[in-house]
């Protein structure tokens, strides 16, 4: 059995990040001596908590790692904490707050209903936000704001990467549906993932793909009947499951009933990474493909990689980090590489250098563009199964998909075009 | 044809069962004391933490129907003790004030009891398997009926019987309505009002927790699942009768079964007929189905 990440860790990270000496000066930060200071916005409470204290547990390592160094231009950094609540008007009020207390490098926010509402007022703010999480493909499409950055991935790029692993390792299995929350984010994936499955199996297959309507479930649903009954009525071999985290668990453990992972002979999830397989052990389903920000396993002996983990499982226990952890660390080193590029930390200096930057991270170098400030970077997919271990699950294969691979060519300002009409 | 009425009349019964289950403590406690206890979604969500516990150190998640149901009672008992508590430090101070002192009281509990399963259990996922008798599904022609949900509304109807039963055949069940008609005429005539208050909220309370423990194998359990049953059990409740437990079971039946039927064949706005139904048994019957004297 793993441990748990606790509140004790919690409230470690969060002294340590120096949460406890939050002064209001407004002028520090912008000053060319003492620390320089990060604000990370995230869920440090409510009903995505969890991934509030991955986001923050990452960018303390990083922190902690670069002052160990030497700091950046011979200063320290300051991590800066706020609560975000996964609300948007939260999220508004921790970058204002931040803002007003002089922090102009912000980075973090898991919601992409946050960074949405963020967006619009940075320009004003004359601050940056670097998103290590949020990933709605508006954010740097038709919502695109100068000030804003994404190193993680978006949507689009990750669920197309997706559509690719499945069509070249599955090869015969052409018919796919899928069961989505019906959410914003729900449909951007769907889109996402028939786009790619119509461009790859044909590419990679020379086969044409079916693709079945896809169930549509209540967010946050409890019982899922309904749905599975309407699931394993579709004559589909392939199952796209955008139902995620705590709802997807509650979903597979609802349809074992029903038989639904003998039904159908691939499941693959947009990102619940290890919440399902922890949560239900030996009954994890078998063979279940999930997708990952960062997945530890895949870059073994990579120093960033290596240190990262190690320091992860020291400060907190806890073997198995989720991908924000990496995320959130990789936010910390592109601000790093941006000050040192840009010899301060004005906000124009720094946007200057983030546009085109390459920095290393856990998980490889990552290029941000210029035209549209998304950075290109590995997708990482995980395979579960169950085994006998006190722990029930393991994984049973990854892989890194590279994001030049996947990602769409930028069009800041503009929506995101789907090549291909969904059925 | 079979499918397209049965399906969904099997899965909103059940809905409906797990709406009643989860409501009837929240009825009860309600009808007679008037106290709209908010944190009942905390409570029960402990009764299923306390049951996830237990069923690690008697062997694991993995157990049988036996196992499962003791551990469902001994969660109740967890929380019947703690209603006690409650009740003592609580809620019968709180009989003397308004009764909009007991709201922002019970709203207080609902959030200590977030944080207590944080502070013990952590912010991880975790669940529990269907035990091996109850994973299995009857199918009849192209209906699949879980026997778990076949045991889940048995027991719904077997916990609204025995309410029934116990309150209008026995002894304490009339009572407990001459005090929930008029406390104070029912104290006049020699019945101990606080004793019974005590009993009706430890009653409650361990209704939470033996449900907490019976839907445990359905539901993820994470600090989120105190609201995952809140609205319906009060849409329940408010279109039930305020505190009516016929009422409530009848509700929850009509409004679930609708929700059934409305998110199987209007798919792109799921769960929304609950509250369309809600709405409509409101304008048509605002003082409730069961109104006209509690529970």
């Amino acid at each position: 059995m793993s441990t748990t990440f606790t509140r004790r860790h919690f409230t470690g990270l969060l002294a340590a990040s120096g949460a406890g000496a939050l002064s209001l000066s407004s002028k520090g930060a912008r000053a060319q001596s003492g620390p320089i200071r990060l604000g990370l916005i995230s869920p440090l409470s409510g009903s995505q908590e969890i991934i509030g204290r991955y986001q923050l547990a990452g960018a303390t390592i990083a922190v902690n790692q670069i002052n160990q160094a030497g700091g950046v231009l011979g200063r320290k950094l300051e991590l800066v904490p706020r609560d975000d609540k996964a609300a948007p008007a939260a999220g508004v009020a921790a970058s204002k707050d931040l803002v007003g207390a002089g922090v102009n490098l912000m980075f973090g926010v898991l919601s992409s209903g946050v960074a949405l509402a963020i967006a619009p007022t940075l320009q004003g703010d004359n601050a940056v936000l670097v998103l290590s999480a949020a990933s709605a493909n508006e954010l740097t499409h038709d919502q695109f704001s100068p000030n804003l950055f994404r190193i993680s991935d978006q949507a689009f790029m990750r669920q197309r990467a997706l559509a690719r692993l499945v069509a070249a390792d599955y090869p015969a299995i052409t018919t796919w549906t899928a069961i989505n929350p019906q959410t914003a984010i729900g449909t951007s994936n769907w889109d996402s993932f028939v786009d790619g499955l119509m461009q790859f199996y044909p590419e990679l297959t020379k086969k044409q793909v079916e693709v079945a309507e896809a169930i549509w479930a209540k967010f946050g649903a409890t019982d899922y009947k309904n749905d599975l009954t309407q699931l394993m009525r579709r004559s589909s071999e392939g199952l796209y499951c955008g139902v995620y985290g705590g709802d997807a668990v509650t979903m597979f453990g609802q349809a074992a009933s029903y038989g639904l992972t003998k039904k159908f002979k691939v499941i693959v999830d947009p990102g619940s990474e290890f919440i399902i397989a922890q949560a239900m052990g030996k009954n994890t389903p078998p063979g279940l493909w999930s997708g990952f920000h960062w997945y530890f396993g895949a870059y073994k002996g990579r120093k960033i990689n290596d240190e990262l983990y190690d320091a992860y499982v020291k400060q907190t226990g806890d073997k198995f980090p989720a991908g924000y952890v990496g995320e959130a660390h990789a936010a910390v080193l592109a601000y790093a590489a941006a000050i040192q590029k840009a010899g301060g930390t004005e906000t124009a200096q720094v946007i200057r250098a983030l546009e085109g930057l390459t920095f290393d991270t856990c998980k490889g170098e990552r290029t941000i563009r210029k035209e549209d400030h998304q950075a290109i970077c590995d997708l990482n997919f995980v395979q579960f199964g169950p085994d006998s271990s006190d722990q029930g699950w393991t994984v049973t294969g990854h892989k890194v998909i590279k994001g030049a691979d996947a990602i769409e060519p930028p069009t800041p300002g503009q929506p995101l075009k789907f090549q291909y009409n969904k059925k | 044809m079979l499918s397209s009425i049965a399906g969904p009349l099997f899965n909103g019964l059940f809905a409906a069962m797990v709406v009643f289950l989860f409501a009837s403590g929240l009825t009860l406690v309600f009808g007679i004391l008037r106290v709209l206890n908010f944190a009942h979604g905390g409570l029960f969500m402990i009764g299923a933490y306390l049951a996830f516990t237990l069923s690690g150190v008697t062997g694991g998640s993995e157990m049988g129907v036996l196992r499962y149901v003791l551990l469902c009672a001994l969660a109740g008992v967890g929380l019947g003790i703690l209603g006690w508590l409650v009740e003592r430090s609580i809620f019968r101070p709180l009989q003397k004030v308004d009764e909009a002192y007991s709201l922002i009281a019970t709203y207080a509990l609902l959030l200590i009891c977030e944080g207590a399963v944080k502070a013990i259990w952590g912010v991880n996922f975790r669940s529990v398997p269907t035990p091996p008798l109850l994973a299995d599904a009857w199918i009849a022609g192209d209906v699949v009926m879980p026997v778990y949900a076949v045991f889940v509304i048995a027991v719904g109807v077997a916990f609204y019987a025995a309410l029934e039963w116990m309150l209008h055949h026995t002894q304490t069940g009339k009572l407990m309505k001459s005090v929930a008609s008029d406390p104070w005429m029912a104290g006049k005539l020699g019945v101990n009002v606080p004793r019974l208050y005590a009993w009706i909220v430890i009653a409650g309370f361990f209704l939470a927790g033996v449900v907490g423990g019976l839907l445990l194998p359905n539901q993820t359990l994470s600090p989120n699942l105190a609201n995952a049953f809140v609205v319906q059990a009060f849409g329940a409740l408010i279109v039930g009768g305020m505190g009516n437990v016929r009422g409530t079971f009848l509700a929850a039946i009509l409004l679930s079964v609708i929700d059934s039927f409305g998110s199987l064949y209007f798919p792109e706005i799921p769960g929304l007929f609950f509250y369309v139904a809600m709405a409509i048994m409101l304008v048509v019957r605002p003082q409730g189905l069961m109104a006209g004297g509690s529970l």
